[in-house]
């Protein structure tokens, strides 16, 4: 880190992480006309739209298949489908945010990703009532940084295995 | 449980108990055996040991305790009634307590632990323990010490009756082991005889521990070789509890002229055979040079001429006394007198106090690994194994750019493929546990069923060293202890039903493992009272299952004791007979790729029979295509594949379709309807059709085609968000796509 000079402002934001650690660190992704954030802690890594999706019988349309990721296979869930948004075509800058939880692995296609932001506790509000695309079920609340609003995901609800099961049973009859 | 230390003694401890508990169950059979109590005492002495390192002091207090009774017994001072294995059995209860507390798993059972502490007093304060055992007991050892210096006591009889003297009050010099040194140099001319060094050494083997060194000087170089000659002798020890005579009843077909066959006991077998061996031969040289001394002379007459039974009859005859004044006299005479009382004593079990040999130590080194990492090595191999594949498709594709780099690529990927196929193998090695050790918690299972039941079964188990992969091993003990308890429950009658039916009134339930083409067989055996499949019938047809005409067949009767809910037991008892059982079995074993089966002679008894592959990590697939997708079908469940004329085809009112080959009707499942995919081939006279089978159901599967076959790494599905119906898992094809490799019995059903 020695060599990097850093703005004022980015050893204001470390300063901060720094000093309150009550808070969390998010990754911050754009879906549609919002922007939504992610538990930093969730996720294992990013990477760009993979070739040869292989499809998964009798899924869910917003399950667009399984891919490989260096020996592990990982099912992609396109955010977008899941919240009932207009699909967009995939193409090379699609991203998918590989999450982990409980040891298991997901990929989830959002638009774009913006950036590592650190907020703390004080600014998120815990709240589900909303006016947002998104279904508010997995909604956890809204964090306030300096100059927007970050919408904060829950992402075990998301991929909770009930979620699955319920969407299965429907699919499956 | 952060401590380091805390963990590895947990671990240990573990290993200990296990080791402890068939110590005691074996105990209780043969409680006359000193080995085992010298086990059970150095087990308990572990704990002990191990327990005052860690703190534990109330664990070393308890352990000290039971140490302490052990002590008494292995000095022969009290005997291991069964009453004394069952507290022995109830403290390995109280110490897994404490240890359950030290996991922080459980509380610690203190009404156990105080009820097992005061049970030890009734031994540890009256020399003559409660109840009938007491009797017994005092029978025992009464005569034991009038006869201390008895008349002839036929060593035979050891067993049978109580009245040897008290310091051959073990069994041990009966049985235990001995040990003999081989030295196996076979005629030259062996092979064109049409025999082989293999039978005999293979033999050995089968008798008990065989430790072998080939010998390889007398080996000559390959262009002077004589293919048909045995130009190889080996040297080595053998640890066995056949006596000498037996062991020359084996030997002497390999005896000859030219031929220098040959063995000698060994008090204590040494460490290293291989170089004793050398020794030994000299050795032997020196004996047969030297004829000196009477003993020599008659040992040597024996072992050459004199039939076998008759030397050990005159051994028998002998009182131990003479005899041990005997030994004593000529140990004080040259060191070689002293090898040959050896030779003469060890044949005729020399009943003095210190056994004639220690269980032999073998020090393989070893070192205790997480499963953990084992399972992330062998993920790197499997990603490897990908790799490779994929390197093998690339030298393809550089081979039509540059013909000369391709050519060097291909070799190198070829070289490299042998190592990584060698890395495969060697890391499912590592893998492999032997199923014996699920088998072998089975008799305390089996015995306190039995004792609580008021039934006599006896746990017989075969080809518990036959080895499995770690995970299919653990994921096997809960269906094994299902099934173990049905046969104790449902199959092993009371004592008095077998007696009237003209059986021994003590069951028997066999525990059978072995391997047969790539599977592992377990064996479930029972001599109980059967299965009655009219019973079954009826019981199928109640139940509205089956309707009463429905013609089937015995095997096809049993398999219905897999549907859910199915029971023919008239009660509901604490172990089994809800019938929530056999379902989950075979589920369980269907997990596992394996498959299950019944049969059963009413009367006779049941047999239930898993089948299961060796490993879940890797199987030998094959790769078809619907649509643009590539699925992959284990190998072992396809029978063949075949185009069918369209008059092969045909329809059913409301029943589907079936294809006949060769006279059976077998269902078709069109695949791309089941996984509702746009295929290229939609009827089955333009596609391909797998005949696929499960245990004994056979399904056609309408595919476009097949595309490859090969070992296929299984990925399961279960360590992501989603089970996939009809799907078993996954796979990586040479190409990096994923595969869904199907799952056979759902696409039966």
């Amino acid at each position: 880190m020695g060599s990097v000079n850093l703005s004022d402002e980015e050893m204001e934001e470390m300063n901060l992480e720094l000093t309150h650690n009550e808070g969390a660190q998010l990754i911050t992704f754009i879906l549609g006309e919002e922007k939504y954030g992610l538990d930093i802690l969730a996720v294992r890594e990013l990477i760009s739209y993979p070739e040869g999706l292989t499809q998964i019988p009798g899924m869910p349309d917003f399950i667009v298949g399984m891919f490989n990721l260096r020996g592990l296979v990982i099912p992609v869930m396109d955010l977008r489908k899941k919240f009932g948004m207009a699909s967009e075509e995939l193409h090379e800058y699609s991203v998918i945010i590989i999450v982990q939880v409980e040891e298991k692995n997901i990929g989830l296609i959002v638009d774009s990703v913006a950036d590592v932001i650190f907020v703390k506790e004080e600014d998120i509000q815990e709240t589900t009532e909303m006016a947002v695309q998104v279904d508010t079920k997995f909604i956890k609340g809204v964090a306030k940084t300096k100059d927007e609003m970050v919408i904060l995901m829950d992402i075990d609800h998301l991929l909770s295995k009930s979620q699955f099961e319920s969407l299965m049973d429907t699919e499956n009859g | 449980m952060e401590s380091p230390v805390l963990k590895e003694f947990v671990e240990e401890v573990d290993e200990i108990l296990q080791d402890l508990e068939q110590g005691i169950l074996q105990l209780e059979g043969q409680p006359k055996k000193k080995s085992l109590v010298d086990r059970i005492f150095r087990n308990m002495h572990t704990i002990k040991g191990g327990a005052g390192m860690v703190m534990q002091t109330e664990l070393a207090d308890y352990a000290h305790k039971f140490e302490n009774l052990l002590d008494r017994v292995r000095s022969g001072e009290i005997i291991c009634t069964p009453e004394m294995a069952t507290l022995l059995l109830d403290a390995l209860d109280g110490l897994n307590s404490f240890m359950d507390r030290i996991r922080g798993t459980g509380d610690l059972n203190q009404e156990l632990i105080d009820r097992t502490l005061k049970q030890i007093g009734v031994f540890e304060s009256d020399e003559t323990p409660a109840a009938g055992a007491s009797d017994q007991q005092k029978s025992e050892q009464k005569p034991q010490q009038d006869q201390a210096s008895a008349e002839d006591s036929v060593q035979d009889q050891e067993t049978a009756a109580p009245k040897s003297e008290e310091q051959s009050a073990w069994d041990d010099e009966e049985e235990d082991e001995k040990g003999y040194l081989l030295n196996l140099k076979f005629s030259s001319e062996m092979l064109r005889n049409g025999s082989d060094p293999l039978l005999l050494i293979n033999e050995l083997n089968e008798i008990g521990d065989l430790t072998l060194f080939p010998h390889l000087n007398t080996v000559p170089e390959l262009k002077s070789l004589e293919p048909e000659e045995l130009h190889l002798w080996w040297s080595g020890k053998l640890v066995t509890g056949k006596s000498a005579e037996e062991l020359e009843n084996i030997l002497v077909f390999y005896q000859g002229d030219n031929a220098d066959v040959n063995y000698e006991p060994v008090e204590a077998p040494p460490e290293d055979p291989g170089l004793a061996s050398t020794g030994l031969v000299s050795r032997q040289q020196a004996t047969h040079s030297s004829a000196d001394g009477p003993t020599e002379k008659q040992i040597k007459t024996e072992d050459g001429t004199e039939p076998f039974e008759e030397k050990a009859l005159e051994k028998t005859e002998e009182k131990p006394q003479a005899e041990q004044a005997k030994a004593s006299e000529e140990i004080n005479k040259t060191g070689e007198m002293k090898k040959t009382v050896e030779q003469s004593e060890i044949p005729a079990k020399s009943p003095s106090k210190t056994p004639q040999n220690e269980p032999v130590f073998q020090t393989v080194q070893s070192i205790r690994v997480a499963v953990e990492k084992l399972d992330k090595l062998q993920n790197l191999v499997g990603e490897t194994v990908i790799n490779q594949s994929r390197l093998h498709q690339l030298s393809g594709q550089i081979m039509s750019v540059d013909e000369s780099l391709g050519e060097m690529l291909s070799q190198f990927v070829e070289d490299n493929e042998k190592s990584v196929r060698e890395l495969q193998d060697q890391i499912l090695q590592v893998r492999m546990i032997p199923v014996g050790s699920i088998f072998t918690p089975m008799r305390r299972t089996v015995r306190d069923f039995a004792n609580r039941n008021k039934k006599k079964i006896n746990l017989e188990i075969e080809g518990g060293e036959t080895e499995l992969d770690k995970t299919v091993t653990e994921q096997l003990h809960g269906p094994l202890v299902h099934l173990v308890r049905n046969s104790m429950d449902h199959g092993i009658e009371d004592p008095e039903t077998r007696k009237k039916n003209g059986k021994d009134s003590t069951g028997t339930i066999l525990l059978k493992a072995s391997q047969q083409e790539g599977y592992v067989i377990v064996e479930i055996e029972d001599d109980g009272g059967g299965i009655d499949p009219k019973a079954v019938f009826d019981s199928a047809v109640s139940k509205e299952l089956i309707s009463p005409s429905d013609e089937l067949t015995e095997l096809e009767i049993y398999q219905m004791l897999f549907l859910p809910g199915f029971t023919t037991a008239t009660e509901v008892s604490d172990v089994s007979g809800r019938g929530v059982g056999m379902d989950s079995v075979k589920r369980d074993i269907e997990a596992l790729l394996g498959t299950i089966e019944i049969s059963s002679t009413l009367g006779k008894g049941t047999n239930v029979k898993l089948k299961l592959p060796l490993t879940l990590a890797i199987i030998e697939g094959m790769m078809i295509e619907v649509g643009s997708q590539v699925f992959t079908v284990p190998l072992l469940s396809v029978n063949e594949a075949i185009r069918p004329l369209p008059k092969q085809v045909k329809k059913l009112k409301r029943k589907g379709e079936l294809v006949e080959i060769r006279g059976e009707f077998i269902p078709l499942l069109r695949l791309h309807e089941r996984l509702s995919l746009k295929p290229r081939f939609e009827e089955p006279t333009e596609g391909l059709v797998l005949v696929v089978q499960h245990a004994n159901r056979k399904q056609c599967l309408l595919v476009d085609e097949i595309v490859d076959q090969r070992p296929v790494v299984i990925k399961s599905l279960e360590d992501n968000f989603i089970q996939i119906p009809g799907i078993a898992g996954a796979t990586i094809l040479g190409d990096g796509r994923v595969s869904f490799i199907l799952d056979v019995p759902s696409l039966l059903n």
